[in-house]
């Protein structure tokens, strides 16, 4: 049961790099170009998903809408994990006030909406594919504070850091030995799980016109366009949508599946 | 000066516990001759635990000063703490929390051999054949270090945490509580190794146990702690066979004995 | 008719793994108490589990477990929650996790006893109290409103032994339960069970690594070794002679007490090496 969880994960997850990976090399159409009579065809032999209010194919455009899910979930994922786990290892394993200011800041981080911080970047630097991946980047930064803070608190209390520390081992030792691999698992869970969340909010940002801008697609703004031909054309909305369920599927799929994969209390029989 | 391994003065740690004060130690006055091999017994809380960890360098007392081979160490920053380091080695009581479950056995024992704050104290120590010697002293394969802790018996992994402690070439062994974690079947084996390890290498031992029995076995030297304080010491069979007090009495009377006949009731009850 | 009967009792877990039991044979007479000793991985735990009816479901099970004329192994789940905490409880080695945290002691006992003998809250409170004293705990009204938090350990194993045995069941099963204390408190704790044991006459399968607690509450001893029973026998027989070379192994080293401080300490590996006898 587990093991199939884990595996849908996989699957579902391949499809989307391997989504990415086609349409670096092969689009069936160009999914740029307006081509007015093409408009609202239904899925067929030649337009496989159909084409939208531009005639463009649909397919071509969720294929090249995959690339920018995988391109913000790394660079946010990234961000927020570079910043968020020294500094929740760094409050762990320091204890006292500088675990205090990490953690009231992160707090603070945290009350602040990432649609609040869209749209002020959006206001300032105009919208584009960077300003999302920043403000979901930085919106995920606390999650991945506590998460690698709760993880070294635990193994700060061991009494292997307790021999290091006897045998002379330094701070940066036992950071590097003992906090990071016995962390990672539980790291690796909440970047699953985190990839999850940017997609979605990815979707939302580009619906809202706070992320990429047209005419390049993502599968946000699919849906948004989609809405306006919701009772003509009700398949096109059908597409983006599926898509994007299936991607945060797929990555929360992985993420439990990593978990249970991962949890030596669930591999050792008694 | 040079003729005391340990100086303990008034030695007192309070620690704050959700806005309460608890006093873990208390004005505990301590002297260790070099190759004494003391046993402190007590129950959980007693403080025999802060007593040696503060002993080690591993925790700071609230007040009161610790000397090691004359040097005064209560207030010593780590990075100057190296000899310290070196010289003194624990072994904790559980195996399974003292030895990283991602780390293998081989870079678990060699670890306090790459500390740099030992490193001066290790001139011309070469990693593996230590690797080789300590495995050998506490009689596991050499191919042990390849291996994840996980793969051992809780017997064995004792053995890898000893092997550990002896990799730096100390000159003082604390044991915290070394078998009371495992089988009492195993225990044997552990406690003849630690017994010939302090015999044929020349160490000094603390050991830290509940069970007056593992320390009667070890040590001949004891103190019995209860709430923070010593309240009783001298050789062992003095303290074994004569106690002074009432709760060093009520500890020998707690060991659980055999008893053979169901109208027998049993030494301890 | 003995209240407890194992035959042929096979467990194993996952395909690859050597079998956790391999045809352990035992039965236990109402009132009486077996001690199962053997080291960590012999499968005396996983013998209280199958008597419990709490074996995960990956684990593959052959043999005959009765309890009280019941069919342990071919019981729903519902049925085998009606024997337990009625018929058969358990106490466990950590009475820190096998308390709710979040729950005041009182209640938690007061819930076994409404959950089968269907007490009212008054009277539940009176029982619980009353029992509490019984297992020896003092001011058991303030323990009673106390969290187990605020208890120490020997207090919370009293506890646990109070939830075991406010039903009047018919068995007990002890899981090492004295393990996690102190000798002082292990002592006042084995007193107690002794206590409990007499006055309400139930049985008792009683697990342990140690010979010598084994045998302050047990007269039968049964000896656990890579998932058999390999010597079962009254502790004063079996102290006396051993004829397992295993088991003349756990004797020699359960004398702590006899031995010459300084001098080796027998082992079992004296008597007995894996896979040159069985």
């Amino acid at each position: 049961m587990k093991r199939a969880q884990l595996i849908a994960g996989v699957v579902l997850v391949g499809v989307v790099v391997l989504a990415t990976v086609v349409s670096l090399f092969w689009m069936p159409f160009d999914p740029l170009r307006v081509v007015p009579g093409q408009r609202l065809l239904p899925p067929g032999p030649v337009h496989w998903l159909g084409t939208d209010g531009f005639g463009i194919d649909i397919f071509s455009r969720l294929l090249l809408g995959a690339r920018s899910v995988l391109l913000v979930g790394i660079i946010s994922v990234g961000l927020a994990a570079v910043v968020g786990i020294p500094l929740g290892m760094l409050a762990g394993q320091a204890g006292g006030w500088i675990d205090d200011v990490v953690m009231r800041l992160s707090d603070v981080v945290y009350a602040l909406p990432a649609l609040l911080l869209a749209i002020l970047l959006a206001s300032v630097f105009g919208a584009s594919t960077v300003t999302a991946m920043v403000s979901i980047g930085v919106a995920t930064i606390p999650a991945f504070a506590r998460v690698a803070r709760a993880g070294t608190l635990q193994v700060m209390a061991a009494d292997y850091v307790l021999a290091a520390r006897a045998s002379g081992t330094s701070w940066w030792g036992v950071a590097w030995r003992h906090v990071a691999p016995n962390i990672a698992p539980v790291l690796g869970v909440q970047a699953s799980v985190g990839f999850a969340m940017a997609i979605l909010a990815e979707a939302a940002l580009s619906y809202l016109g706070l992320a990429t801008p047209r005419p390049n697609p993502t599968w946000g703004n699919m849906l948004r366009d989609a809405q306006d031909y919701i009772f003509v054309a009700p398949l096109q909305a059908v597409w983006p949508g599926l898509a994007i369920a299936m991607a945060v599927l797929g990555f929360n799929l992985l993420g439990d599946g990593l978990r249970d994969y991962l949890d030596p209390r669930l591999r050792e029989v008694p | 000066m040079s003729e005391e391994l340990f100086r303990a003065e008034k030695l007192t740690r309070r620690y704050h516990n959700a806005g309460r004060e608890v006093v873990a130690l208390s004005e505990v006055d301590l002297q260790l001759a070099p190759g004494a091999r003391l046993g402190i017994v007590g129950e959980s809380g007693s403080g025999k635990s802060t007593l040696v960890r503060l002993l080690a360098g591993l925790d700071r007392p609230t007040s009161g000063r610790v000397w090691f081979k004359g040097a005064d160490i209560t207030a010593l920053p780590e990075r100057r703490r190296g000899f310290l380091r070196s010289s003194v080695q624990m072994v904790f009581q559980d195996p399974r929390s003292s030895l990283n479950p991602r780390m293998r056995v081989g870079d678990i024992i060699t670890e306090p051999l790459r500390s740099r704050l030992l490193r001066p104290q290790l001139v011309g120590v070469d990693h593996r054949t230590r690797l080789t010697e300590v495995l050998a002293a506490v009689d596991l394969d050499a191919d042990a270090a390849d291996r994840y802790p996980h793969e051992f018996s809780g017997g064995q992994r004792q053995r890898i945490a000893i092997a550990r402690a002896l990799a730096p070439k100390p000159e003082v062994l604390i044991a915290d509580e070394p078998v009371s974690a495992l089988d009492v079947s195993v225990r044997a084996q552990v406690l003849n190794l630690l017994t010939d390890l302090v015999a044929g290498q020349g160490l000094s031992l603390i050991v830290v146990s509940h069970d007056l029995l593992v320390v009667r076995h070890l040590c001949d030297e004891l103190a019995v702690m209860r709430a923070g304080r010593i309240i009783e010491s001298g050789p062992t069979d003095q303290v074994y066979l004569q106690p002074k007090t009432e709760y060093t009495a009520a500890l020998l009377a707690a060991i659980p004995r055999i008893r053979t006949g169901p109208g027998e009731t049993g030494d301890s009850r | 008719m003995s209240l407890l009967d194992v035959c042929d009792l096979s467990v194993t877990f996952g395909r690859r793994h050597r079998p956790a039991l391999d045809g352990v044979c035992f039965s236990l007479d109402a009132g009486c108490r077996l001690g199962v000793i053997g080291e960590s991985g012999s499968g005396k735990t996983v013998t209280a589990l199958a008597v419990m009816g709490l074996l995960p479901e990956y684990a593959r099970v052959s043999g005959k477990v009765e309890l009280a004329g019941h069919q342990i192994t071919h019981l729903s789940e519902a049925g085998l929650a009606r024997l337990r905490g009625d018929v058969v409880t358990m106490v466990f080695q950590e009475p820190m996790t096998a308390l709710d945290p979040t729950m005041r002691v009182g209640r938690q006992v007061a819930e076994v006893l409404r959950l089968h003998a269907g007490t009212e809250s008054g009277p539940a409170r009176a029982a619980v109290i009353n029992m509490l004293g019984e297992v020896g705990l003092e001011d058991p009204e303030r323990v009673a409103d106390a969290y187990p938090h605020q208890l120490s350990g020997g207090q919370r194993q009293r506890v646990s032994l109070a939830m075991a045995l406010i039903n009047a069941p018919d068995l007990v099963i002890c899981d090492e339960p004295t393990t996690a204390l102190d000798v002082t408190v292990q002592a006042t704790v084995l007193a107690k069970l002794n206590d409990v044991l007499d006055a309400s006459g139930a049985a008792c399968l009683f697990i342990s690594h140690d010979l010598a607690v084994v045998s302050q509450v047990c007269d039968q001893v049964a000896v656990m070794l890579d998932g058999r029973i390999v010597e079962t026998g009254s502790v004063a027989e079996l102290f006396a002679r051993p004829q397992h070379p295993y088991t003349q192994g756990l004797v020699a080293t359960a004398r702590l007490d006899q031995t010459i401080p300084g001098q080796r300490l027998p082992v079992v590996e004296d008597f007995y090496r894996p896979g040159v006898s069985r």
